[in-house]
């Protein structure tokens, strides 16, 4: 471990977000992909953010890498490690990315370059940010693979990524991810383009260096089965807000935000015994460059009154570690 | 029960890839969809479930006559498909119709959506007058709950589901007996899902559908369908109820695909430990010999390498193809 857990101050959380906004100007006005969000992380801890395309959830952690497209502006506070990431210098910035960050994505294909080999691409990372010889670099990186369990890597590593399958070049990026011991790996929807079997397999994997590495993880996804093995407190984004905040075995045994509720009733389950019809939430999400006055889920809500419409419910406390943004007391 | 809807009898379809030069001098064969057999009823829906590459999209199109079939028979009412020429397959393809994954992709964005619904009609029904075949297009998208003041606007308009709708317009307009929806929600939102599923299952019951629905989330599969087929590697591994088929799988794919599909809920999914699968599907291409899952099977042995299994009626109604089925 790298840190100690019992220091007699309350443990510095290791991510802090505080009213972020992410901003982007387009030809006809300003799109709010980001509204208002505030977090917190404890070191080791596995925070899943989950909601629906257009919910900003994937502009949050670009916008905390400082990855917006340059049409794009985040403003407020982002505290990593003592440190504000936000107005950071490209050369600062990229020394926090891989180093202290890192992230992979959901398509491997696109984040490897094809024309290079495995080895020249993982080794690259180390050179630039440890300073290490190739030789090295090259021998960390095979051990790397080996920790995703990459069969016989010392060969695999010359090959190229297309000679890998989907599910082999998942591995392969969290690999190079890790090959910093980052403190945190941020993970946007790292398995929605594989299969179920190999999904597994990956997301297992990464419960396993989880537990090895005491790294914390920011895993993004729309699928909540996914987030429900993974994830310690779990955050539901809606219309670029954070709706419900709470730990994973509440928000899925007693949901409190009718968002959250909605989305549990709406997924069909194994488990189920009759078909009966899905409980479908009406209508679809609200346009990010014209969001209503009041709360961005009046539309749809089952629940909504007279001051959802006039008056935007702000996240806050109900208990221990829960908090939401809804006018209800209790749902 | 009266004669099935639609019959498939051994439906292959095999891809000739050319030789390239030195490198690879022999041409070969991609085995798609290898024999597959099965019945759809009158007012039945069959799922179809399988990863990605197992061939269960090339099966709906060799029904559909979208692919060259190899070998093998379809037959919808008793007639055979395979034989007959194209004019007389369009006339056919009325009963038949398909709504797709990527609802924007498959709609033409420069149609209204007057223009895209009433297409089927202008083919098949050229004696309808302009004002008649309006009145219908008003018709359906209010069945489908589009909104009938929306009839001249562009694909582009629309969000996903609503663009799903208007596939599903486009399909049922012809009234068609058969309904084969390839991954129709794989690509909306979990809510915007639930909608479209409960579309379908309502607009089956009213109009007495039968429908072919593949998808590779198991979850929605067992949601709408009677009976479910599984496929790995073009081959149907399973077929039966839906029920038995999640209560009591009997082949160790399909437990293994049931077991790796997380299930909203912390406590079921923290107990699971492992992967129920290692390895990633081979290449079909080059399929092992035998049963073309024992590369992944944690039961195979030296038999699964030399014989193929055939599909063997386990249990009434309940079919499976491996020889250490449970």
């Amino acid at each position: 471990m790298r840190w100690t857990r019992r220091t007699g101050r309350p443990p510095v959380p290791l991510l802090e977000i505080k009213n972020l906004n992410t901003r982007f100007q387009i030809r006809d006005g300003e799109v709010s992909a980001v509204n208002d969000v505030s977090l917190t992380m404890e070191k080791g801890e596995t925070l899943g953010i989950v909601g629906e395309s257009g919910s900003g959830k994937s502009q949050l952690v670009l916008s905390i890498m400082g990855l917006l497209a340059s049409n794009g502006q985040a403003t407020g506070s982002v505290h990593f490690n003592e440190q504000e990431l936000l107005g950071l210098s490209l050369s600062e910035m990229n020394k926090v990315r891989g180093n202290h960050i890192a992230m992979i994505f959901q398509d491997p294909m696109t984040c490897l370059n094809g024309y290079l080999t495995i080895a020249r691409q993982m080794t690259e990372v180390l050179t630039l940010h440890k300073g290490m010889s190739y030789r090295e670099a090259k021998k960390r990186s095979i051990e790397m693979l080996d920790a995703v369990h990459i069969p016989d890597a010392s060969n695999r590593i010359n090959r190229y990524p297309h000679e890998f399958s989907g599910g082999m070049r998942q591995r392969v990026m969290i690999a190079m991810a890790l090959l910093c011991e980052p403190d945190l790996l941020i993970a946007d929807e790292p398995t929605t383009a594989l299969d179920v079997t190999v999904q597994a397999q990956i997301i297992d994997l990464m419960n396993e260096l989880k537990a090895d590495m005491g790294m914390s993880i920011i895993m993004i996804t729309h699928d909540l089965g996914v987030i429900a093995g993974i994830s310690d407190n779990v955050a539901v984004m809606y219309a670029g807000r954070v709706c419900e905040y709470a730990p994973v075995r509440a928000i899925f045994n007693d949901p409190q935000h009718p968002y959250t509720l909605g989305l549990l009733q709406s997924v069909p389950r194994l488990d189920a015994v009759e078909a009966t019809a899905l409980h479908a939430i009406p209508g679809n999400p609200p346009n990010l460059q014209h969001l209503p006055a009041g709360c961005s889920y009046q539309d749809r809500c089952e629940f909504m009154r007279d001051i959802c419409v006039s008056d935007r419910p702000e996240l806050h406390r109900i208990s221990d570690g829960r908090s939401k943004a809804c006018h209800l007391e209790v749902l | 029960m009266g004669a099935p809807l639609l019959e498939v009898e051994g439906e292959k379809v095999w891809f000739k890839l050319p030789g390239q030069g030195l490198i690879k001098p022999k041409a070969l064969t991609l085995k798609a969809v290898d024999g597959v057999s099965f019945i759809l009823n009158a007012g039945e829906t069959v799922g179809v479930v399988g990863e990605s590459g197992c061939g269960k999209s090339t099966l709906a199109r060799g029904i559909l006559g979208l692919v060259p079939i190899t070998e093998g028979s379809i037959r919808l009412e008793g007639d055979e498909l395979t034989t007959l020429d194209k004019k007389s397959m369009r006339a056919k393809r009325r009963d038949m119709q398909i709504i797709f994954q990527d609802p924007l992709a498959s709609l033409d964005p420069r149609m209204t959506v007057l223009e895209i619904i009433s297409e089927p009609l202008l083919v098949y029904h050229p004696e309808l007058s302009k004002k008649q075949r309006k009145q219908r297009v008003q018709h359906m998208m209010q069945r489908v709950g589009l909104l009938p003041n929306q009839i001249n606007r562009y694909p582009h308009e629309f969000s996903g589901g609503q663009a799903q709708r208007i596939g599903i317009a486009r399909a049922l307009i012809l009234e068609p007996k058969v309904l084969i929806c390839d991954e129709p929600v794989s690509a909306l939102d979990v809510s915007i899902q639930a909608q479209i599923v409960n579309l379908l299952m309502e607009l089956q019951k009213e109009l007495g559908l039968s429908m072919i629905f593949i998808a590779h989330d198991l979850s929605v599969v067992k949601h709408i369908s009677h009976r479910v087929m599984v496929m790995y590697l073009g081959k149907v591994v399973e077929v039966t109820d839906r029920n038995k088929l999640y209560d009591h799988p009997r082949h160790p794919y399909t437990q293994a695909l049931i077991k790796a599909i997380p299930v909203p809920d912390p406590d079921i999914e923290r107990a699971k430990r492992g992967a129920p699968l290692t390895g990633d599907l081979p290449s079909p291409m080059d399929p092992p010999s035998g049963c073309s899952f024992r590369t992944r099977c944690p039961k195979a042995t030296e038999r699964c390498a030399r014989e193929v299994p055939l599909s063997e009626e386990k249990a009434p109604g309940h079919w499976v193809a491996c020889h250490y089925s449970d």
